[in-house]
């Protein structure tokens, strides 16, 4: 199984794959993680590879095999699509986070587009996680429970 | 046994310890930088960890301590291994007594690097053995391999991940016990005077014949090495790889329903196996060579098959344009190549995603806060309306290339930027050059440049962003901090005293003092010779944030000055200026550029 997990730098997207991979782990399952980061420090694109299972070879799913995408961030998740299989789900949070580069982006054109795909989608609202914890720092964290009955 | 998640990083540093390594040294750098912060965290008692000044003085350290028989490893990313060049070509010729391991990282993309250069070329040209594993399961192994050979034949050994390679995690069996042997406490080490430490021509020309000697039977036992092989069974076609690339063509294949092609896994480069690959040629009819950056097995094969008189096509990257020369290879890339190498039928995926709405672009940028930010700024007013050029330099810094600030005009390799300026000031005179560099790489090969320009009168402006810390690699300590990796208490150098030593008197200030910033950089360009400020403030991941800034909605005009000038993360501007409470560290330098004094800082 294959597990993608993306986000922008400061959302534990990291944290979140080393979850998933101590979990696998724990059920006895055979699982590797690989990060990309590249030269962002803070607020860049983040992606981790979590693969689950034997004969997983590369470090990084391959695009189009990707069972479920984790999204702590709605234009993350359109960014990394190619990767989904057909017939993958996409977990997604609600929470935009603006562009670096100046502006914000419109995350409502981004729901109705990951609508528009007509592939299962679980929607977690990060406001809800707000008003539980008065942060989002546990968002990576209802992500991986969200997706818990897929695994 | 038990099973641990590692990294690549951490495997290798495991890895080295259960080899019972005694002595480690090296330098951060992107991807290498963890292997150390491992043994740092991991070693135990005798065992030897230090952040070097640079790479040159970790390889050294690392060959006296080898001298006396102890095992060290030195770790670096592959341009680290230019400046390590000049003792790692001798020390080639000299050799060692304990075993030394030399990790130097590869970054195929590049994703976080200057350049592409390829380890497995340096280790033909210094002819010493290279190892190149494709996991990081291979990698924990590997390296005790590694330095069992070493010792055995005195020679330092190089080894090479790649960036994948030391950023996946695998789960591992750490072995019990974790160690063997090694630790300075436990072994006490003795070095034997002898004439053979000291190199001399006459020793080099002895010397370079037994390399090459031992390079032939090296070539020969590598041919029987459990981690070079042939796998598969076909007749007609095989492949060739090393490296993570083994792992992507492994991935490949099976896509493609084809594990049964053979398949040819280098994984010591250098000396190449070449009676194993002579085997693997005789038994195929068109051999895919698949390897990120040089061509180096494309090359050792056609030798092979030429030398042995073989007709055999031979595909890959330098000839036959198969596959890119430059860039990171993906299992996507090879499967495409793959297919149409074997003959068979496959739709590539991905091809972008169609349709969806403009995606938020994010570059890497200065962290809010980031007293950089500050300091290219001061350095922009200053000299605005004023003939200047700015050479940058490795490090966060590099980022005050990016709009709005637009400061670094050229960036080339550690330290260069100081005496780029004064090759630039020469050659126009009347035109300012200044030069900014990190408070990690002044000291790594900052300091030569500055002497330079004080023996020779050049004429400069050093600007010192001495933010206490080495931050592009994620916070490590350097000789101005008063800490080592061992994290024990040490004389913490001060730049500014260094400066003077020098004979340069350096302007001292904080970056976030706007004015005063600003004064002090206009008043150092209007004098002439080598001149010096020196800003000091601590990066945001080392200092708390001093309070937090917002917005007096009734006196922002929304004119977006502040935005505009500094480009910080934490602010935007639409109809009135906003900043974002949760990235902004109070650091009040939009309140200082704002004309309305609409940004209140709290404390
Ligand atoms: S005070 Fe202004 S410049 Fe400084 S971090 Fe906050 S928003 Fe950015
Ligand atoms: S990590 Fe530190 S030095 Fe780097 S951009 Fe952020 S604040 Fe600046």
């Amino acid at each position: 199984m294959n597990i993608l997990i993306c986000g922008v730098g400061g959302q534990g997207v990291v944290y979140a794959s080393k979850l998933l991979a101590r979990q696998a782990l724990e059920r006895g399952e055979t699982v590797h993680t690989a990060e990309t980061i590249g030269m962002a420090q803070r607020g860049g694109s983040v992606v981790s590879h979590v693969r689950i299972g034997d004969n997983c070879p590369s470090p990084l799913i391959p695009k189009g095999d990707a069972d479920v995408i984790i999204g702590l961030e709605p234009g993350e998740t359109v960014r990394n699509l190619e990767y989904l299989k057909p017939g993958g789900v996409i977990a997604v949070a609600t929470r935009a986070i603006p562009a670096t580069a100046g502006g914000d982006y419109d995350a409502g054109k981004m729901f109705d587009y990951l609508k528009s795909l007509g592939v299962e989608l679980i929607v977690v609202d990060a406001e809800e996680v707000f008003r539980r914890d008065g942060s989002y720092r546990n968002l990576n964290v209802e992500m991986v429970k969200a997706i818990q009955h897929l695994i | 046994m038990s099973v641990k998640l590692l990294m690549g990083n951490e495997a290798i540093a495991l890895g080295a310890l259960r080899a019972g390594v005694s002595v480690t040294a090296g330098y951060p750098g992107t991807p290498s930088t963890e292997i150390l912060e491992t043994i740092a965290k991991e070693r135990r008692d005798g065992v030897y960890v230090e952040w070097s000044v640079n790479e040159k003085a970790a390889l050294e350290l690392a060959a006296g301590a080898s001298y006396a028989g102890a095992r060290t490893l030195v770790t670096m990313k592959q341009v680290g291994l230019n400046v390590a060049s000049d003792p790692l070509m001798s020390l080639a010729y000299i050799g060692v007594k304990g075993g030394m391991v030399i990790v130097v990282a590869d970054d195929p993309g590049p994703i976080s690097s200057q350049t592409e250069q390829d380890t497995r070329t340096f280790a033909k040209y210094s002819k010493l053995p290279c190892f190149d594993p494709s996991s990081p399961e291979e990698a924990y192994e590997m390296i005790g391999d590694a330095f069992e050979l070493s010792e055995e034949l005195h020679t330092p050994v190089l080894f090479r991940p790649t960036t994948r390679m030391c950023h996946a995690t695998a789960p591992i069996d750490v072995a019990e016990p974790a160690f063997v042997g090694g630790g300075v406490l436990n072994a006490p080490f003795h070095f034997e005077k002898d004439p053979k430490w000291v190199i001399f021509p006459r020793l080099s020309v002895k010397n370079h014949a037994l390399i090459e000697k031992r390079n032939r039977a090296l070539s020969e036992r590598f041919s029987d090495y459990n981690f070079n092989a042939v796998e598969g069974r076909s007749e007609t076609f095989g492949i060739a790889t090393g490296g993570v690339c083994y792992a992507y063509v492994k991935e490949a294949l099976r896509r493609l329903d084809a594990e049964w092609v053979k398949v040819l896994k280098i994984a010591t480069p250098f000396p190449f196996p070449q009676r194993l690959a002579l085997d693997f040629l005789d038994s195929t009819e068109c051999v895919f060579v698949i390897e990120e950056l040089d061509p180096v097995i494309e090359r050792e094969l056609l030798y092979v098959a030429g030398a042995a008189g073989r007709a055999i096509n031979i595909y890959g990257k330098e000839i036959t344009e198969n596959l890119p020369a430059s860039g990171e290879y993906t299992v996507e890339l090879l499967t495409e190549k793959l297919a149409a190498f074997l003959g068979i039928a496959y739709e590539p995926v991905g091809g972008g995603v169609p349709d969806a709405p403009p995606l938020p672009v994010r570059p890497p940028v200065l962290c809010a806060g980031c007293p950089h930010r500050a300091s290219f700024y001061a350095v922009k007013k200053a000299m605005s309306g004023k003939k200047a050029v700015f050479c940058g330099d490795i490090g966060c810094y590099t980022l005050g290339n990016a709009q709005p600030l637009d400061m670094v005009d050229t960036c080339l390799c550690m330290g260069a930027g100081i005496t780029i300026a004064q090759g630039l000031s020469r050659a126009e005179p009347d035109r300012a050059a200044f030069a900014f560099v990190g408070d990690s790489t002044f000291f790594a090969s900052g300091i030569t440049g500055i002497v330079n320009a004080v023996y020779n009168k050049n004429d400069m402006v050093l600007i010192v962003l001495d933010n206490r810390i080495t931050a592009m690699t994620g916070g490590q300590t350097h000789p101005g901090i008063g800490k080592t990796l061992m994290g024990e208490a040490t004389a913490a150098l001060g730049i500014p005293a260094i400066l003077r030593a020098i004979g340069v008197e350096p302007r001292v200030v904080n970056p976030l003092e706007l004015d005063n910033a600003i004064s002090a950089v206009k008043a150092a360009a209007w004098e002439t010779g080598v001149r010096a400020v020196v800003f000091e403030y601590p990066c945001v991941n080392v200092a708390k944030p001093t309070g937090s800034a917002s917005v007096n909605a009734e006196k922002c005009t929304g004119c977006g000055l502040c935005a505009r000038e500094l480009g910080c993360p934490a602010l935007k501007v639409g109809d009135k200026a906003e900043i974002d409470a949760s990235l902004c560290t109070g650091c009040n330098l939009c309140g200082q550029v704002c004309p309305f004094d609409a940004i209140e800082v709290t404390k």
